[in-house]
């Protein structure tokens, strides 16, 4: 009798305490979600609408022709994909450096993908006819992306090796590690650029801003989805541990989290992230550190509603920075995108850096 | 039954711990005492399982804590740290539902949280910010946390919980570690403060310089004679415990 | 673990974040639709004022054709360029080969697409586009002076409108002139030892390193056909700064300011004893048709220092 009495108790009292816990939490959750829902899709119906006229000059507004629509949707696509791999990478690095300021390319992600791209044309030009066949379809297939993946996910396991500390990965390390190698590959990017001829150093430092193709190639964006959804799988599994991994090391340990493998599976899934989204758009900078403040400030510090947010915001950020790039026109043609993205990405962090100061003076993350 | 077998620990060169033998049944509370840097929060690293004896064994219930996965050892021993860390942007209640973390495919997850609370004296901070709370009422939380992972038969390696603590909030962790000891938990606290090891402790392990200088009963390890040799001041026993008389 | 082992608001967060993937399916299925039918409105018919062969529509893609174009007086006719293409600044911009704005290249409906074939290869997306608008590609090569009058000589046939009478002959003539001036520019000069080893350099900030011609560049070409001997021996475009000047030791400095600045003041101070001369040309630093004032100017000072030398200190 007292048993069931106990029981019957138990199960009410988890019942209410469960739906309390789930109106509670989830109102704010639902709420925020579908804001940054919102935003994407406001974001892409302006960049499908908004179009500027290379002659006359000016912006206009309206739905445009079946073969522009096309472009801008291509455009779309390519921004959405490379904005949330950017968004979420951003998250996993900032969870995984326990530090708010990471961004995807700190790892010296970018800097790998620009060697590659520029050691490899430097190669070329440098053997000019004497060129191999292999080393022109590693060079040129695939619309040109190998030889910048080579560069990224190089870097990654340089930085990887470099930043294990004790039998596994450091946070302090890593970004240590990663500074040097992204400055040794920057040194070595300047170094083959002297080298080319002054008509030819123009495009490829622009190369370094960043593009979002109107025609993306196929096979590029369709290994980057994968990339994105299988990331997005992994983090939705682990985003309980990450909240653990936030606090200390013992005591991540202690509760139940292996630092060991969630760290190896952060770096990896944050590396593939990053680097698929440089194959598809180039190295864009702000859009991964901005994304996952956007998240906090919408959803609050848990890692289970920041995943989604974070993939929302960067793909919001992204597509709205190449909507309102579409309506500026000061006469030198389409800004570079990396350009809108410092732009937005500048005084957000300089609002992240203002309130993200707790009482006790620490940063948290 | 946690047993320790000459177990050494040496940071570098340096030896934290120099082949301590204990041990210790189940439902029971052992205070671990002695000056700073005597190797407390070593030795309470070690039973917790967060890193490996330099030599020496190690076991709670026959198996060996650090060998386990963490998600399993998190099952049999809850650990609070010395310095926990403070700059957590959740909320009191998420921070405490920490715990609950590898037991988080059971469905009494909120019921253990709601219990932990109470027992803690933090109703109405549950959904204040973490980082926003004073010194002792964070303390408590991370207490409350190591309690909502706690399975009952479980080991609790509890590191200076008490430091921030005002009398009252005291006696409310003391009771609920008695409680915890009764229903069959061991307990092993690292402890600075003497006053009331007496009236919390079963046992007591007392450690100078990395070894075992005395484990025994409060009474009989504590006597005013060794502890006036070790810490250079008097000591006095009364009904309730032990107090420090300071001539001026 | 299980879904259904999941907590409660984990599963809502899973279920709430496929909105995202949902919500641009959805943008996808509606655009087609309307795509298809036959949703929206003709931009305005393209009316470039003064176009007299509408039918030839140039984009060009490379700086040099450019400057190239519109030597050859055909500047009307192109209809989009790079940012870089500082010779057409009317003309709209529609990116480059590394980041192209697809939407103002479809925009200005070019019927010719001109450009420098890049040594990673063209972007397959412009090839795209080519093949959808069926528009004709022409590649040329400019790095050595060989190619800047292979340019000249393949250019006129590219960009005339055969269907225009006159046209074509126009350009043709044009391109002869243009070609005669370059020849007898690059005429060896008479007396070209007297202006001894000659150093040319483009001078960019104040204080940063100059950077020379060597051997193999355009310009070291040009001088080679001068008959006047380069001072940098090696190929390539190396950056030099006081010390290798000085260790140099050219007897002339031909100095391409593209600025007014004071760098024939810092040469002189520098190199006392060389000759130094400025001019100031900046196409000479873009190799194409569109050089050949350069190469005048180029040529003149050169003659000036010849002349200066041989009459002595």
């Amino acid at each position: 009798m007292t048993s069931m009495t106990n029981m019957t108790t138990m199960t009410t009292m988890t019942t209410m305490t469960t739906m309390t816990t789930m109106t509670s939490m989830s109102k704010r959750s639902i709420i925020g979600i579908a804001l940054l829902v919102a935003l994407v899709l406001a974001a892409v119906i302006a960049r499908l609408l908004i179009g500027r006229d290379p002659i006359a000059g000016g912006i206009n507004f309206g739905w445009p022709v079946a073969e522009i629509l096309v472009l801008r949707f291509g455009a779309v696509q390519s921004a959405l994909v490379a904005g949330a791999s950017l968004g979420l990478s951003g998250l996993l690095l900032q969870a995984l450096l326990r530090n708010p300021l990471a961004s995807p390319f700190i790892l010296g992600l970018s800097a790998g993908a620009g060697l590659g791209a520029t050691a490899a044309l430097w190669i070329l030009t440098a053997s000019g006819a004497a060129a191999a066949p292999w080393m022109l379809i590693a060079v040129r297939g695939a619309d040109g992306v190998i030889p910048g993946t080579i560069g990224s996910l190089g870097v990654l396991i340089l930085v990887y090796a470099l930043g294990r500390r004790g039998g596994r990965l450091d946070p302090l390390t890593l970004v240590l590690a990663g500074t040097v190698v992204a400055t040794l590959c920057g040194a070595c990017i300047l170094l083959v650029q002297s080298l080319m001829p002054p008509a030819s150093r123009g495009d490829s430092w622009m190369w370094f801003m960043g593009q979002v193709p109107e025609m993306p190639s196929r096979g590029t964006l369709f290994t980057a989805i994968m990339v994105l959804s299988i990331a997005f799988a992994a983090s939705v599994r682990s985003a309980a541990a990450l909240d653990v991994a936030s606090t200390s090391d013992d005591e991540a340990e202690s509760l139940g989290v292996s630092l060991r493998t969630l760290r190896v599976m952060l770096f990896v899934c944050a590396g593939t992230l990053a680097s698929a989204s440089v194959a598809l758009c180039g190295p864009i900078a702000f859009v991964g550190f901005v994304a996952p403040h956007i998240a906090r400030v919408v959803l609050g510090a848990r890692h289970t509603a920041l995943v989604p947010a974070s993939l929302l915001a960067g793909a919001a950020v992204l597509v709205w920075a190449d909507a309102i790039r579409q309506s500026i026109d000061i006469g030198a043609g389409r800004l570079p995108i990396g350009v809108l993205t410092a732009l937005i990405g500048g005084p957000i962090f300089l609002i992240v850096l203002r309130s993200g100061r707790s009482r006790s003076g620490e940063w948290r993350c | 039954m946690l047993t320790l077998d000459s177990v050494s620990f040496q940071y570098g060169h340096r030896h934290a711990l120099r082949a301590i033998t204990a041990s210790s049944d189940a439902q029971k509370v052992v205070a671990l005492v002695g000056r700073n840097g005597s190797g407390k929060s070593t030795l309470l690293r070690l039973i917790a399982g967060l890193a490996v004896p330099t030599s020496g064994s190690l076991r709670w219930r026959g198996s060996v804590l650090s060998a386990l996965a963490p998600a399993r050892r998190a099952l049999e021993v809850a650990y609070v740290a010395q310095r926990p860390s403070l700059s957590i942007d959740l909320t009191a209640r998420e921070m405490i539902s920490l715990g609950r973390f590898a037991s988080r495919s059971r469905l009494d997850g909120a019921v253990r949280i709601d219990r932990a609370i109470e027992q803690m004296g933090l109703e109405g901070l549950r959904d204040r910010a973490f980082h926003e709370l004073s010194a002792g009422e964070q303390q408590r939380c991370v207490v409350a946390r190591a309690l909502a992972q706690h399975e009952t038969n479980g080991l609790l390696a509890l590191d200076e919980p008490f430091s921030n603590l005002d009398p009252g909030e005291l006696v409310r962790v003391f009771t609920v570690i008695r409680q915890c000891a009764k229903e069959g938990a061991l307990v092993v606290i690292a402890l600075h403060d003497l006053s009331f090891v007496d009236q919390v402790a079963d046992t007591v392990w007392w450690l100078e310089y990395g070894s075992a200088l005395a484990m025994g009963a409060p009474s009989d390890v504590l006597t005013t004679a060794r502890l006036k040799e070790i810490f250079k001041c008097d000591f006095v026993r009364g009904p309730q415990g032990l107090t420090i008389e300071i001539r001026l | 673990m299980k879904l259904r082992e999941l907590p409660a608001n984990d599963l809502l967060m899973v279920a709430l974040s496929f909105a995202w993937v949902s919500c641009v399916s959805c943008v996808a299925c509606v655009s087609f639709v309307m795509v298809c039918g036959g949703c929206g409105h003709e931009p305005s018919s393209p009316t470039a004022a003064g176009n007299r062969a509408t039918n030839i529509r140039i984009v060009s893609l490379s700086p040099g054709v450019t400057s190239s174009i519109t030597a050859l007086g055909a500047g009307d006719r192109l209809v989009g360029r790079t940012p870089w293409c500082q010779s057409a600044s009317a003309v709209p911009i529609v990116g480059t080969l590394l980041d192209l704005d697809a939407e103002a290249l479809v925009a200005v409906h070019p019927t010719l697409v001109i450009l420098q074939p890049p040594a990673q290869g063209e972007p397959a997306a412009l090839g795209r586009l080519v093949a959808q608008h069926g528009w004709r590609v022409e590649r040329f090569r400019i790095d050595s002076l060989a190619d800047v009058l292979a340019v000249i000589d393949r250019l006129p046939a590219v960009i005339c409108d055969p269907l225009t009478p006159g046209d074509c002959d126009g350009i043709t003539a044009r391109a002869v002139e243009i070609r005669q001036s370059m020849l007898s520019a690059l005429d060896p000069i008479v007396g070209a030892s007297g202006a001894g080893r000659t150093l040319v350099a483009l001078v960019g900030s104040e204080g940063a390193d100059v950077m020379g011609f060597g051997e193999g560049s355009y310009i070291g070409d040009a001088l080679a056909r001068m008959g006047i001997a380069n001072a940098l021996t090696r190929s390539g475009y190396p950056a030099l700064g006081a010390e290798d000047l000085v260790k140099l030791a050219p007897d002339t400095v031909i100095i391409i300011a593209s600025r007014p600045s004071g760098a024939s003041e810092q040469m002189r101070s520098i190199l006392g004893k060389s000759t130094i001369v400025r001019i100031e040309a900046p196409e000479l630093l873009q190799p194409g048709a569109g050089m050949i004032s350069g190469l005048i100017q180029l040529r003149a000072a050169l003659i000036d220092a010849c002349a200066h030398q041989t009459i002595g200190p």
